[in-house]
Parts: structure tokens; sequence; C-alpha cells
């Protein structure tokens, strides 16, 4: 694992910036690559060959495909040849590039789904136990990159772009360091073109750059950090059996934590890459005040529903099985559930696969189908939603509403989070009911002080600035104020005032956490 | 073109159809907005349309879907 | 005139540095321990004998006590919460310097307990960079956030910053006491931790406590209530890195235990033995000698209350009667004898302290 708040990170930063911006232009992409092989290596050798072998299968691939592409386009050009048999000969190329496509989905999947779902499956069937472990660590991204190249692949095959015929170009959108350890995931149209592009030093982008991973790193070391001690404390101990009231504490806390840990590596990966000129798509965009789950769905973790719904929601819903389901369903169930079962089936496979993605663990995918049944559900209702509605005179725009519906979505994601933190289902519904059944406030400070002991009383205070400091920033980017121009354009002692406070709160809390022995000399 | 922006009504009110040209840009309509639509194109012109077309520059205007609906029903 | 402009968009940097600067010049202990051990190690030359280890180490051995009475030159490189690594960096960096044949390791079980302090181990390594001065102080810097060991993590970043780590707390009297302190000795104001020495304040031993135990609350404040019962497996592995890497440069190692008043021994009965033989399993491995000064038989040394400040810390004079004594003890054994026999068992000190440990098992009970 590479930690971005390190030396070694740093000075491979400056390193490969002052290389970016001093060489040919022209050249910068190959920096570029060198650079992420370089990060790369860092991570382990036997991981390029991984990587290596989902970037040529994928590269490969989508040129064949393109080439079949233009002989079909050829062929309907070519007027020597009579209408009957173009049709055949087409047919003969579309099932070529369908053999293509699959054969190089199964290739991908297939080696991760052997790296991730190989021992567990194994594990679960009782073919091997904890001592023969097959050993099989999983490549830094792998999950990242491989749909990333799967998605290039796809799109090809949609003919939504020209395929790249230079490999080591197309290699750098596989391998590009920034997005290697938690995405996001980019599209080849998105970002490929950008390394194509001659990138120049401007101070403003590059200030803004910094501001952005100055952002990332305090929600990950003021907030996430300090809190995952008393959140693990809390699920990762059996032994103790805490109230109601706890758990539902440090389910709230795991919203903030897993929200400042990813929406916070996201933050540094995208400045980073924003310090080469270099734009990542965007993947959290105020999730909180979500009025939906599907809403949620587009504003967390972003890259992956859109993956998920360009490549599988939509394949599938368009599938001649569904569409014919969706036509009986019109005849047979009406006009309301004939539009909405087939898209509810669709979301049930899309959550499906969001939980396994995230782990090959029970409680994944009871997260996952717990999400795509609530969104199935409430559209189902949603006419019965709207009667009820309309019977209480409520004003669907009224500020009051607005909340509500924020506040609801926020109960219904933290509902979620139980089966996402806690890695065995039948706790995970035992601390549900524990909250509705077993909530005994009172026991709330006493059992606090377990799960805080050792966390010193200001390193909470920390956690506490940083969530308002993150709540005041998502308030202004809702209404579409750029935090970060606001701040560029501030005068200087403001400026200075933001970045030392801002610095200062990561540097303390970066020294200031983490359990200390039951004593402490002042004096080292 | 009109028959296309009544069945957009049914699908989502509210919308000016007739002038916007950011309905997916600016997530005025979601995916599945999207599958009703295509559904119900496939319903009224007989016309399918593939995922690979489901792309932005397709849906962001009535002119652009209706421009798409037509080249596929050649 | 590029420069300039380089300058002026770096200005915010800049002006890091300086406060940086000026924050540790106020907020740095004139004379903190590392700081005030470093210095005082960097001034010997021809050590051949030294401790290391914790606070324990730190106020319980008199480097001259030893040169005397074994004729050797030693000096004491003990820290408070010194951690494990700590330590076996003060033996990398004495015997490399030095042709050292004594190490005596005075690891408090609480050194094999808890995790090391985050703040010890940055003032530990900065005072040793920074006691050589200007290049060479830049340079050992450099070494150390760019060794494999630090690299990659948070602390070698949060090296640059010694006010975060160093620092005895932040009001603006100490920093006023220190920046005066520090001022005052003009010549040697590059150097951490210079101090006129005094009997309580030589060549790293440090140790001006006059007080004795307080039996009001000798059952609330001990090893039983301050530290986990057993060892922390990682500090374990670090442990015996050390024994290993002594035992590779064919170094005398010792590793001892400072004694404990009975009454603190007797507080953790339920897993002291536990613990011994844990630890004598680990360095009969190495072929290194242990020796547990708490259970020592009273023919060598009497552990007695009136020589202790608190549950585990000697007090001066406590520490001067323990080195006379431990110096008989070692010129034993080098005579060849098996030193074993002047060490109770577990069994039989509990035992013979059968009273304290019915009043302690009393005391638990309520």
């Amino acid at each position: 694992m590479i930690n971005f708040y390190s030396i070694q990170f740093v000075t491979f930063l400056v390193i490969a910036l002052a290389c970016y911006y001093t060489i040919s232009k022209k050249k910068q992409w190959i920096c570029l690559l060198v650079a992420s092989a370089v990060f790369y290596y860092y991570t382990g050798v036997t991981n390029f060959a991984f990587l290596l072998v989902t970037g040529f299968t994928t590269w490969i691939g989508a040129k064949q495909l393109s080439l079949e592409s233009q002989r079909i386009a050829e062929l309907r050009n070519d007027k020597t040849i009579d209408k009957e048999e173009k049709k055949v000969k087409k047919e003969v190329i579309l099932k070529k590039r369908r053999t293509i496509m699959w054969g190089v989905l199964l290739v991908n999947f297939g080696v991760l789904a052997c790296l991730k779902y190989l021992e567990p499956i194994l594990k679960g069937l009782g073919v091997i136990d904890d001592k023969n472990v097959l050993g099989l660590l999983l490549p830094l991204g792998i999950s990242f990159y491989t749909f990333q190249s799967v998605g290039y692949l796809l799109d090809i095959y949609f003919e939504k772009y020209e395929a790249e015929h230079n490999f080591a170009k197309y290699m750098l959108f596989v391998s590009y360091f920034p997005q290697m350890i938690q995405g996001p995931i980019n599209r080849y149209d998105a970002l490929g073109t950008q390394f194509k592009e001659q990138h120049v030093w401007k101070d403003e982008a590059a200030t803004k750059a910094l501001y952005r991973i100055g952002y990332g790193l305090m929600k990950k070391y003021a907030i996430a950090n300090i809190l995952a001690v008393a959140i693990a404390k809390t699920f990762d101990t059996p032994a103790t059996d805490f109230s109601g009231v706890i758990v539902v504490f440090a389910i709230l806390l795991y919203s903030a934590q897993q929200y400042a840990d990813f929406s916070g590596g996201i933050d540094m990966v995208l400045g980073v890459s924003e310090l080469f000129g270099i734009k990542m798509a965007e993947n959290f965009r105020q999730p909180y005040f979500s009025t939906s789950l599907a809403d949620f769905w587009r504003r967390w973790h972003i890259s992956l529903g859109k993956w998920m719904r360009d490549y599988v929601f939509y394949p599938f819903a368009l599938t001649k099985p569904m569409k014919k389901f969706g036509k009986w369903a019109n005849q047979k169930l009406g006009k309301h559930l004939g539009r909405v079962l087939p898209a509810a089936i669709g979301n049930l496979v899309v959550f499906f696969i969001v939980g396994i993605w995230h782990g090959a663990e029970w409680h994944y995918v009871v997260w996952g189908l717990y999400n795509g049944m609530v969104i199935a559900l409430s559209d189902i209702l949603t006419p019965v939603y709207e009667k009820m509605i309309k019977l209480c005179h409520i004003n669907k725009n009224a500020a009051w509403y607005h909340v509500f519906q924020i506040i609801r979505t926020f109960i219904v994601v933290n509902i979620g989070w139980y089966f996402d933190r806690i890695t065995n289902v039948v706790v995970a519904c035992y601390s549900l009911k524990k909250s509705i059944f077993k909530f005994n406030p009172g026991a709330f400070s006493q059992e606090y002080a377990i799960i805080f002991d050792g966390v010193k009383e200001y390193a909470g205070l920390m956690a506490i600035i940083g969530c308002l400091i993150v709540l005041f920033v998502s308030i202004l980017e809702e209404n579409k104020i750029s935090v970060r121009d606001r701040l560029y354009k501030s005068p200087l002692l403001i400026r200075w005032g933001v970045y030392t406070f801002v610095i200062v709160l990561i540097l303390f809390s970066c020294t200031r956490v983490g359990e200390t022995g039951g004593f402490m000399y002042a004096n080292f | 073109m009109e028959r296309l922006i009544e069945l957009l009504m049914e699908i989502k009110e509210d919308i000016d159809y007739e002038n916007e040209t950011a309905l997916i840009d600016d997530e005025l309509l979601d995916s599945f907005d999207i599958l009703q639509i295509i559904s119900a194109i496939d319903d009224e012109f007989d016309v399918a349309i593939p995922a690979a077309m489901i792309i932005p520059q397709n849906f962001n205007s009535v002119e652009a879907l209706w421009n798409m609906v037509q080249e596929l029903m050649e | 005139m590029r420069i300039f402009s380089w300058i002026k968009k770096l200005r915010y940097l800049l002006v890091l540095v300086a406060v940086n600067m000026l924050l540790s010049f106020l907020i740095e202990p004139a004379s903190g321990a590392s700081g005030r051990m470093w210095s005082g190690y960097y001034d010997e030359q021809n050590l051949d004998m030294i401790f290391v280890g914790n606070s324990v180490c730190q106020q319980g051995f008199i480097p001259d006590i030893f040169n005397e009475k074994l004729s050797v030159k030693a000096y004491n490189m003990g820290t408070p919460s010194q951690a494990v690594p700590q330590s076996m960096r003060a033996i990398e960096v004495a015997l490399e310097e030095h042709d050292i044949k004594t190490v005596v390791y005075a690891m408090g079980f609480s050194s094999l307990k808890y995790e090391p302090i985050p703040e010890a181990e940055l003032t530990f390594e900065s005072a040793r960079a920074r006691q050589k001065g200007g290049i060479q102080g830049a340079l050992a810097t450099l070494s150390y956030i760019y060794s494999p060991d630090v690299v990659a993590k948070e602390n070698s970043v949060n090296f640059l910053f010694p006010w975060l780590y160093n620092y005895e707390d932040y009001f603006t009297s100490t920093m006023l006491k220190n920046a005066t302190e520090k001022l005052c000795k003009w010549e040697k104001r590059l150097r951490l931790g210079d101090y006129d020495e005094t009997e309580g304040l030589k060549k790293g031993f440090r140790n001006d406590d006059t007080r004795v135990i307080n039996y009001d609350n000798i059952w609330e404040d001990n090893s039983y209530s301050r530290y986990e019962p057993y060892f922390n497996a990682e500090m374990l592995a670090d442990f015996e890195e050390l024994l290993a890497f002594c035992k590779e440069r064919d170094v005398d190692l010792i590793v001892l235990n400072t004694p404990h008043p009975a009454f603190d021994v007797v507080s953790c009965y339920e897993y002291y033995e536990k613990n011994q033989e844990q630890l004598t399993e680990i360095c009969d491995r190495y072929g290194v000698d242990y020796y547990d000064f708490s259970l020592i038989k009273p023919e060598i040394y009497e552990v007695q209350d009136k020589n202790f400040v608190d549950y585990e810390h000697l007090n001066r004079a406590g520490a001067k009667e323990f080195c006379e004594k431990l110096c008989d003890f070692l010129k034993l054994r080098a005579s060849g004898e098996d030193m074993s026999q002047y060490f109770y068992s577990v069994e039989e000190f509990l035992e013979i302290h059968e009273d304290l440990l019915n009043e302690w098992k009393q005391y638990e009970n309520f």
C-alpha cells in the first residue's frame, strides 16, 4: 500500500512533476507511464503480470473488434454483393464480434473471480480450511482497473469511439497511478484523450489541486482515522455486548468515517491527478444530502454506479427476454408494473454485483441486495406514495419535505451500513434488533467511555471540527458554490489562515491519535 | 416529433422538452426514465434502441432523440 | 529573476518553514531526556559498556560506579518510554562508533507490553539526528526519514515538525523558559539537552528523586493496574530481533529486569510466572543471560522499599546501592559462577511474601 502522507510519496510526486513539466510536451504521457510503472512496482512486482494480462487482452480485443466493425462498414458500401449475401456475411461478423467480446470478458473476470472469490468459495464449501491457504493476494486496484479496461472494451464493442492502436498509450490508461488505489473507474473517451493533450504548469490549477489534496488528508486523518478506533472497538470485539444506543452511535460514526475515508482518499487522488493537469471522474457528490436511495447511488461511488448502469443495467434490461417480460407484465399486470418490474429486476442484479464486488462475503451480498430491494420496492410503490402525498396535502416542493427526504434516506442508508460494517450477517441482524429493542439509553456514557478508551479527548474534538468543516464545505458545494474557487480568490490573510488551520489539524490528528500505555511521560 | 414529446410528458412531466438541451447532462432524466422512454419508443414507433446507443448525445434533447429514432427506423 | 518568481509562489511554504523552526525553538525543552542522552553520548569516546531501556534504565544505572568498580567506560542510553526498536537503534549506533563489549538491556516488562509511543520514538530519533548539528545533522535527518522502515510511513513527514512530538506542554510560560535557557547556552545552542552535570544527571543517568513509596496507594498504582498481563506479539518479535542482532555482533548482552518492590511483584502474581517463563525461553534460545532483580536473594542485594519512588522506579539513593551491588554481581558472573542460584523462583518468592500476597488478594476482592 502506498501511503500518500509519507516522504516516499512526496518525493515520488515531486520528481514525477518535475520531469513532467520539463520534458517535451509530446512526451508527457511517457513520463506518466514510467511514473505509474514505478508506483506499481512498489506494490509488488508480480502484480505487473496481472496488469499486463488485463491491458493486453482488452487492447487487442478492442483492436480486433474495431477491425470487424470496419469490415461491416465496407460490406455496407460494397456494391458487388447482393442484399441476401450481405445479411449472411454481416451475421458472421457480428457473431465473431460477440465471441471476441465474451472471450476477453471471460479471461479478465475469470482472473478477477479466481483471485477474489476462489478461496472464500472453497472455504465455504469446506474443501479447504484456514490451514491450507491458497495464498492468493489481490494485486492493488485489480477490481478497479479490470472494470475500467472492460468498460473500454465494451465501449468499442458498442462502437462508441475509435479504438486505441498504441499499446503503450493504452497501458497508461489502464495503469495510471492515481486511480490504482481506490478508483475512480474512468472512461477512455474522458481520460484517455487527456493524455494526448499538452499540459502546461498553471499556478492557479496547481494551487487548487493542493487544496483538494489537503481537504482529503484532513478527512482521512482528522475524521476517519480517529473514529475508526471507536468503531472497531464496538464491532470487532465480540466479547462485549453493547447496548443498542452505542450500536446506533457507532453506525453513525461509521457513516462519517466511511465517507471521510473513501471520499478523502478520492479527493487526494483526484488532486494528485490535477497536479498533472489530468481530470479524473468524480466519485462523490455530497451523498448524505440524497433524497432517496436511488439518488444516493448517484452521489456515492458515482463511477461504479455509472459503470453498472452502462454495462450491466441497460444491456440487461434491454435483452430480448427482459423486454418480453416487460411486455408481458404490461399486459397482465398493468402499465405501471410493466414499466417498473424490468427495471426492478435490473436493479437487483446490479446491486447483487455491487455487493459481491466489495468482497466475497455474505454480509456484502445481503447489503447489496438490501439496496437493490429498497430501490426496486420504492419504484414499485411510487403510485402508492403519490396517493398518500395527495391525501395528506403535502407540498413536495416544501423545504421541510426536502429535509424529511434527506433524513429518511439517511436512515435507510445507515440501516444498510449494518450489513456493510458488521462482517457476520447473524450478528448484523442481532445488532439491528438490539438497536430497536435493547436501546438502553442510560448505558450511553459508560459504554461510550469503553469504546473511546485510550483515545485522547482532543482527538474527539478534532474529529468534530473535521466533520463541521466537511458539513460547511458540503453545503456550499451542494448550492453550486465552488469552495476552491472562493478560497483562491480570498484575501491573503484568510487564505493563509485556512491553510494553517487545516495543516495544524492534519498534523495533530496524525500524531495525537493512537492508544498510549496507561501512562504518559511528558518529557521524552 | 410531437408524438415523441407527448410520450416523454407521460413518463416525466415538469420538463420543458421543447427547449431543453441537457436532459442527461443536467440529470433531468435518470436511468429509470431512460428505460421507460426506450420501452415507450419501442411500443410506439416499433424501434429497438440498443444499449450501445444510450449515450448523452442521443438523449440530451428531443431533437437528438428524434434523429436517433429516425435513423433506426431505416 | 525566475528565482524571485518561485520565491513569491512558495512564500507560504517559506513562512511555514520559518514558523516551524520558531515553534521548535520555543516548544522543545532545552534539556529533554533524549536530547541530554544523545549529547552526552557524543561527548564520550572509547565506550565499552552501555545500558539501554526505558525510564527504569535511565533512572537506575550510574555509569561512574561501573567505571570505577569494573574498570570500564560505561554510558547510560536509557530514555523514558524507550521502545524495543529504539533500544536496538541505540545499540546499533554504539556498536558502530565504539568497541562495545557489554550491553545491559534493562527491559521493563512494560516495554514488551505496549505499542511504541510515536512521540517517544520521534523524539529519540530526532535528538540523535540533531546532535550532530549543521550539515551532518541535516544528513542524519534525511537518512532517518528515507530509511526503509520509516520512508513509507507518516512518521517520515511528522519527523520534520519537532514541536509536535517533543514537547512538555504548550503553555507560554514554558515556551519562554525554553527560549531563555537555549539562548543562555548560546555557544552550544544547536544541540539539545546541554546541562551542567550534577550527581543526579551524569553520563545519561538522570535521577534526582529523593522520594519514597507512598504506601497509601500501593495497591492502586502498580504494574497490575498499569500494564497488560501478557506481552505484545509485535514487541516480542522486535525483542527477538534485538537478541539476534547482538548475537550476530558477538556482544555480551545481559537482559535484566531492574528491581521492583515486593508489593509490585505480588500484585502480578496471577501471570508473573508465565511472563518469566516466556522471557527465559526466548533468552535461552539466543544464549542470552536473563536476570530478574525483583527476585534476587538478599545475600547479593536486598530489595528494600526505601529505595523506590514508586512501583518500578528506584530513587537516587536506591540507584546508587543497586549499581554497587550489581557491579559485585557482574564480577561474580565474570568469574564463571552460575548466577541463577542467586535468584528465587516465582513460587519461592510468593511464599516468602505470603502476608503481602494475602493483603493484595483481600484488596482485590474488596
